[in-house]
């Protein structure tokens, strides 16, 4: 694995092979969730597909609720997840995709994340004190919010990690 | 063992919020990420780490990958165990959407039969004994994966959280 110096001296950051690397990783795990999200949609042209469908919404129960008037839902057919949450994933995923085309050099703030899950936050809150009704696409809307900026902070996360586990590879 | 206490609590907190009834139609992605965010931060008290010194990235996934796995041994626990007491889960609540919706789809009679008979033996086990080896399977493995996956993901972006509130000059 080849590794490229930072300005400072100090810290190390993966060299573009490595940083494609991470970048497909991600991308096909994101691929692979989010084509379970919609197996309803899929499964009419994969017909085993059926037989795990069970399992797979049990599956997505672990991270969803899954109340039946959150789904996103389209000529009888729904996702597996609310649309807040089919929303953060889409975001995570579009990102990644876009990710190949753009470099991710300059570091972005923390902040920006909490930035990102205000509008979440926020139509969670509006929502629950009956503020205003649950939108299907407010709930898409700032889920996708999330899921984009999420991806840049799941990136550096995986890039500081293979770079502090060459560190100590190094050091031994 | 009392290493790893802090994964151990934040994953039966997270377990307990997947799987028992009212606490889990609060369920939500962010359940094992915030658990995980949490270990990160009783582990820094539990070892008495200054303020102003950062956790390593490899740490926050190890803590991560930790909380997720026992979330997912205590998750699957408590469905286990319900299922036993109560004879009724998901699947049996979920079969008369299954069968409708495979009525509805345009799939060989020979696949739909094979799948509905595959959940009819599960669930006839499940309502005469409360116990089905290949339901209680599935969930463990199903949640070992999700969980242990999401777990990773929450350390990863969490020690970016934690590691934010220490001053610039005493990061590395």
């Amino acid at each position: 694995m080849k590794f490229i110096k930072s300005q400072d001296s100090r810290i190390t950051y993966p060299d573009s092979r490595i940083k494609l690397e991470i970048k497909i990783i991600l991308f096909l795990l994101l691929l692979i969730w989010n084509s379970g999200i919609y197996i309803e949609f899929i499964a009419p042209h994969f017909n085993s597909i059926y037989k795990i469908y069970p399992f797979v919404k049990k599956a997505y129960s672990l991270v969803c609720h899954q109340e039946a008037d959150k789904l996103i839902s389209l000529n009888g057919m729904h996702t597996m997840v609310c649309a807040r949450c089919a929303g953060i994933y889409l975001g995570l995923f579009g990102v990644s995709l876009l990710s190949f085309f753009f470099s991710m050099k300059k570091r972005i703030n923390i902040s920006c994340l909490f930035i990102a899950t205000a509008p979440m936050l926020l139509d969670v809150i509006f929502v629950f004190t009956g503020l205003y009704n649950y939108s299907k696409n407010v709930a898409f809307i700032t889920g996708f919010l999330l899921g984009s900026v999420g991806f840049i902070y799941l990136y550096y996360g995986l890039e500081n990690l293979i770079v502090e586990l060459k560190i100590k590879h190094k050091e031994n | 063992m009392k290493k790893h206490l802090p994964a151990i609590v934040c994953g039966f907190g997270a377990g307990v919020m997947q799987i028992v009834p009212i606490a889990k139609s609060l369920s939500c992605c962010i359940i094992i990420p915030v658990a995980v965010v949490l270990a990160i931060a009783l582990d820094r008290k539990a070892n008495n780490i200054p303020n102003d010194e950062r956790t390593e990235t490899s740490k926050a996934a190890i803590i991560g990958v930790l909380t997720g796995i026992f979330a997912a041994i205590f998750g699957s626990f408590l469905d286990i165990f319900i299922t036993l007491i109560t004879k009724n889960n998901d699947i049996i609540a979920a079969f008369p959407e299954i069968q409708n919706m495979l009525g509805n789809f345009p799939i060989s009679e020979t696949i739909r039969n094979e799948v509905i008979d595959m959940f009819q033996g599960i669930i006839t086990q499940i309502q005469q004994t409360g116990f089905s080896a290949i339901y209680a399977l599935s969930i463990t493995i199903n949640n070992l994966i999700v969980n242990t996956i999401f777990g990773l993901l929450g350390g990863l972006v969490g020690v970016q959280i934690i590691n934010s509130k220490i001053p610039k000059e005493r990061k590395q």
